[in-house]
């Protein structure tokens, strides 16, 4: 079976509104201060997770969940005291982790590493779950999560100070894009390039690298890197849009 | 795999905090409800087994969260409904055209509350996250049969919606002329 076009794709099928509002809704994205702020708080239930029974399910069949590592919950002090840490790091970080974004593609979020999540299908890459007796209070006693939370936000600054350098190389290069200074676009990626060698936006430095050298005329390396670009990230959010590139 | 779930994270987060607040988790508990569906991808990425996109599956572990925060609300008699897009909105990074994104996402939200809840999940899958029927029907475990059948209801509610809500603007800009 063939599935029906899209409201957002059927131009003759829907109507002005029904387009507009469907296109609306494939656009919202979380706010980029709230998206490193939760990405803390995971990192923070990650590691306290180490330890924690994770293996009694629910009447779901879901795992329980830490419930103090988060930094939402209205009644948790361990919130009150993990918010003004994370209201910190997210102004330091200068909302530089919603940078994943390119030239606001609606499915962002979809399926970019569909290639990496099947690689990490692998069981020995869990932490193996503790029994029921190996309660650990690192979830329920302030003080050892507020330990755990320090010991994980060590790496996490690191990787977010990184990954928000690289955030803004690539929000500066689409900038550029987006102003018609292609060239300019174009050397900022080169430069982000040399020096984020294996970060974690090369799929999206590599997608407006792309569209900067068609913009330039150079189609034939922009042809060139797209293909590459498929052959590596088939199931890119970006794939669609690099595709019309690749001749 | 905390370097490995933050690739996760930074391509699905997105995904994950429209797709629960969509699914009823409030603006205030969205940030508690995205931490508790990673924490369970970190948890059970082994058992992960990649015959679905990986988006389907994590749509699973939504509706779980959703469904366990909306039992919550229920125990606790709050009164509690989604909130306003606005609270979305006004914390959105391009703010350029907000206005009228803000109205058609108020909208989209008020029409997506009135459809039946099987047939909005299809809906939001197919039309919003751009899901093939297949991995609709992977998401929700339907057959892909269904998906298409629910998907026509859904668009023939939401048609009907949004006719209604037309209807409404008219009679209410009517009666503020007559007013006036």
């Amino acid at each position: 079976m063939t599935d029906p076009i899209r409201w957002s794709e059927a131009d003759n099928a829907t109507s002005p509104i029904e387009q507009s509002l469907v296109r609306a809704g494939q656009q919202v994205s979380m706010p980029k201060d709230e998206r490193l702020a939760i990405w803390q708080s995971i990192l923070s239930g990650v590691s306290a997770g180490a330890t924690t029974p994770f293996s009694t399910p629910n009447a779901e069949g879901m795992p329980s969940l830490p419930k103090a590592a988060g930094v939402f919950g209205p009644t948790s002090i361990l919130a009150l005291q993990s918010a003004k840490v994370l209201l910190i790091l997210a102004v330091l970080a200068g909302l530089g982790v919603g940078g994943y974004h390119w030239l606001g593609s609606a499915h962002a979020g979809r399926d970019a590493v569909f290639s990496q999540a099947t690689a990490l299908a692998d069981p020995s890459a869990i932490p193996k779950s503790v029994g029921s007796t190996q309660v650990t209070p690192a979830l329920t006693q302030p003080e050892t999560a507020t330990a755990a939370t320090a010991k994980a936000q060590a790496p996490v600054a690191s990787r977010a100070s990184q990954l928000k350098e690289e955030s803004l190389a690539v929000m500066a290069a689409r900038q550029a894009l987006r102003s018609n200074d292609a060239a300019k676009a174009l050397n900022l990626l080169e430069q982000a390039q040399l020096k984020f060698k294996r970060g974690g936006l090369a799929e999206e430095r590599e997608a407006l690298t792309i569209e900067a050298l068609a913009k330039l005329g150079q189609s034939a390396r922009a042809s060139a890197h797209a293909r590459a670009f498929l052959a590596q990230y088939p199931r890119s959010p970006h794939a669609q849009d690099v595709q019309r590139f690749a001749k | 795999m905390p370097e490995k779930l933050e690739i996760l994270y930074a391509s699905h987060a997105d995904f994950v905090w429209r797709t629960l607040l969509r699914l009823g988790v409030t603006r205030h508990d969205v940030g508690d409800a995205v931490q508790d569906v990673f924490l369970v991808v970190h948890r059970q990425l082994g058992s992960f087994e990649g015959r679905a996109a990986f988006a389907t599956w994590l749509f699973t572990i939504c509706r779980t969260v959703a469904t366990r925060r909306r039992r919550q609300y229920q125990r606790e008699r709050e009164n509690v409904t989604v909130d306003s897009t606005e609270d979305i909105i006004d914390l959105r990074a391009d703010v350029g055209r907000e206005v009228e994104h803000n109205q058609e996402l108020q909208l989209l939200n008020l029409i997506l509350d009135s459809l039946d809840a099987k047939q909005r999940n299809v809906f939001i899958l197919f039309e919003l996250e751009k899901m093939s029927g297949e991995e609709v029907s992977l998401a929700l475990s339907i057959p892909i049969g269904t998906v298409y059948s629910r998907l026509q209801l859904a668009r023939d509610a939401f048609r009907q919606a949004l006719v209604r809500h037309e209807s409404k603007e008219r009679f209410a800009v009517r009666r503020a002329g007559g007013k006036l």
